[in-house]
């Protein structure tokens, strides 16, 4: 069943010929629903549906969306730690080569990955515990042939003291480091094998106010020093803000809305994601703005809504949205938006300062 | 149901100490504060702050090595008598009578605190049951009444769902509706937003206040969101280290934080600014102190920008005009 589904492209590809650093086309991941002895598939969910996208070089672009929507299983499909069931994911490489991921042979495979890194999450569960920190970042040099012996302890000390380790505790173990000296961890031993591209999964969620704030600038700093790109995949909207420069809101394995951080978040198009950014808490006890709550959960990706999969709960929703389904279309500013009514709705975006 | 400004709860000089084998945990190190009926209380502190400990000191939940080793908890009793929870034994019958039906508590992660073993009814009807003279029929109706009031869809289908079948802002929900059955003269929610997405962290902000308004219970929220604090409070404390540093009114602290702590945390979040205007977020330098060392002196001073030789011995609670308190040096 899965296999008839063609990937369809979407007008993604108006780029003039740009080339992208990744370019992602009509990928898509269904977690098969099996039952039985048998095994036999009863359907479908449909966690990453179809979506297209791209990532200039050197930009990071934000990936938003509530929890269950896809967003990370997109991420890991970019970098097949899952393997995607259909599309089309493009890399540029260090030589300039445009190298397609989802056919690429193990060793192939490899060998593009030292260029393509992720940091999860939780920095407690991420790393191997019985490890020294010496180990851990070292192991991707070694891995990928680029440093041995005495050498790689060279490059570690340079890297923990880059992440704003002591170089001196790299015989210690992950236990004896706080929460955002793991995360720090992580960092090093992603920028291990030198990458161009890295995917952070929702890197400062699990740690405190004051540690998050020491993690993005660390981040936004080793971006410049090395000319790094992001995927920066996050529900914390005031975060994904700060640091993005494009962003791509995601609903139940689908996109819909991308463009300039500045436009999505001051005038968005699409009404999920004004819905979503009416929902951040203000940091101004005085203001009074209406917020529009929305009803319900978000539906089950089992069974995911006729038509534009938002109209049950959108309150701008018409007879055609439950008919059918809107594709995602640029309407003009750099921007595309999946909603048949993009255009001409006039929706309202964050108000400057008070979110946070 | 109060005249004048009898607190519901005043709490004076609470320390709880954990008495571990690597040393002396001092969680919650000499708080004051003090909980007034039909308001929301809001306690800011991060990880390791003490927040949590505060409220189950309240509760008298705490469990060794922990407990409360100094201090009063007075709470005003409906009949006119304050009782100090800090001497009652926690598993004593006086406790267990004001536990779950004048205070009580909802928490941080729905899944963690609801019995998996139990539809969401059962465990509803037994803090009915235990604290009501009802009968077991009387006591659903209730639990379907309560459930329906806290925007659970046909509840009395879903009364006899179990937790795992419920959504984690359902979850939530449900955790809520069992807290506030009993119509509690205070609730403790301690970080209850802080696992659900923004957009139901929107819908369970909303309930509370509306909850908070038809009951006129009084709220205390723990978090480490300053937005949320801004959304529902009427007080903050900001708690490091196991103590208060900074107390006022919301709208006081938001524009005018005094201490440098609270300075710091707010100059650390991001905000939502336009791109010309988008500058580095300030760093609040180091870690939290390892819990276990002794700080003399001020808590803060060594991550503070400000700090000085005086900042070597405890800073004395300033209180300045309109009940504003701050713990530092710097407005002596």
């Amino acid at each position: 069943m899965v296999c008839e589904m063609l990937p369809t492209l979407t007008p993604l590809e108006e780029g003039k010929g740009e080339q992208y650093l990744l370019e992602v086309k009509g990928l898509k991941k269904y977690f098969p629903l099996t039952r039985g002895f048998w095994r036999r598939a009863v359907g479908y969910v449909r966690a990453v549906d179809n979506v297209s996208f791209f990532i200039r070089e050197g930009e990071t672009l934000g990936l938003v969306g509530e929890s269950g929507c896809g967003k990370t299983t997109l991420g890991r499909c970019i970098l097949r730690l899952i393997e995607p069931t259909a599309g089309e994911v493009w890399f540029k490489n260090q030589k300039g080569e445009r190298l397609e991921i989802t056919k690429m042979t193990p060793k192939e495979l490899k060998n593009v990955r030292k260029e393509m890194r992720m940091i999860f999450q939780d920095p407690f569960s991420s790393l191997n515990p019985r490890l020294t920190v010496m180990e851990i970042v070292g192991e991707p040099m070694e891995i990928h042939g680029l440093a041995r012996g005495k050498e790689v302890e060279e490059r570690v000390r340079v890297l923990l003291e880059m992440v704003g380790l002591k170089a001196q505790h790299m015989r210690r173990y992950p236990y004896e480091f706080s929460g955002g000296q793991r995360q720090r961890i992580c960092i090093a031993r992603a920028l291990a094998s030198n990458p161009r591209f890295i995917i952070a999964d929702e890197p400062v969620s699990a740690l405190d106010v004051s540690v998050q704030a020491q993690i993005l600038n660390l981040l936004e700093d080793l971006k410049e020093q090395f000319h790094l790109t992001y995927l920066f995949i996050s529900h914390d909207l005031s975060v994904v803000q700060h640091v993005s420069d494009r962003v791509a809101v995601m609903y139940l394995g689908k996109l819909v809305e991308i463009g300039d951080t500045e436009l999505v978040y001051f005038s968005p198009r699409h009404p999920y994601t004004e819905a979503l950014l009416s929902a951040i808490p203000r940091v101004n006890p005085k203001s009074k703005m209406q917020r529009i709550l929305l009803k319900g959960d978000v539906p089950s990706p089992l069974n995911v809504p006729s038509g534009c999969a938002f109209h049950p709960r959108c309150r701008y929703a018409k007879e055609v949205c439950t008919r059918e389904e809107p594709i995602l279309q640029g309407v003009g500013d750099g921007r595309y938006v999946a909603c048949h009514f993009a255009t001409e709705l006039a929706l309202k975006g964050v108000e400057a300062d008070v979110c946070g | 149901m109060f005249v004048g400004n009898v607190p519901l709860v005043q709490i004076r000089g609470l320390r709880t100490y954990f008495y571990t084998d690597d040393g002396v945990v001092r969680a919650v190190d000499g708080v004051d504060l003090a909980i007034h009926p039909g308001k929301v209380l809001g306690i800011i502190g991060e990880t390791g702050s003490g927040k949590t400990v505060l409220a189950l000191s309240i509760m008298r939940l705490v469990q060794p090595p922990g407990r409360v080793v100094e201090g009063n908890i007075l709470y005003a009793q409906g009949n006119g008598k304050q009782i100090d929870l800090a001497l009652l034994d926690p598993k004593g019958r006086a406790i267990r009578e004001i536990r779950g039906k004048h205070i009580s508590m909802i928490f941080q992660e729905p899944m963690v605190s609801l019995n998996p073993l139990y539809t969401i009814g059962e465990q509803i009807v037994e803090n009915i049951l235990v604290h009501q003279k009802v009968t077991p029929k009387e006591a659903r109706d209730i639990a379907i009444h309560m459930l329906e009031r806290v925007g659970i869809p046909e509840p009395e289908k879903r009364i006899d769902d179990y937790p795992h079948s419920l959504s984690g802002g359902m979850r939530q929900r449900a955790m809520i509706a069992m807290a506030l059955v009993c119509q509690p003269r205070l609730l403790i929610a301690d970080e209850p937003t802080t696992a659900l997405d923004v957009t139901v962290q929107a819908q369970i902000l909303e309930l509370l206040k509306d909850l908070q308004r038809q009951m006129g219970m009084a709220i205390m929220i723990i978090t480490h969101n300053l937005g949320v604090i801004a959304e529902i409070a009427d007080f903050v404390g900001v708690m490091y280290l196991g103590k208060i540093m900074e107390y006022a009114t919301v709208v006081e602290l938001f524009e005018n934080p005094l201490h440098p702590y609270t300075k710091d945390l707010f100059r650390s979040i991001p905000y939502c600014v336009r791109r010309k205007n988008k500058k580095r977020l300030e760093v609040i330098k180091g870690d939290i102190p390892d819990p276990y060392a002794k700080v003399e002196g001020c808590l803060y001073a060594s991550r503070c920008s400000w700090a000085s030789k005086k900042c070597l011995e405890d800073p004395p609670s300033i209180e300045r005009d309109t009940g504003h308190m701050v713990r530092c040096w710097l407005y002596v």
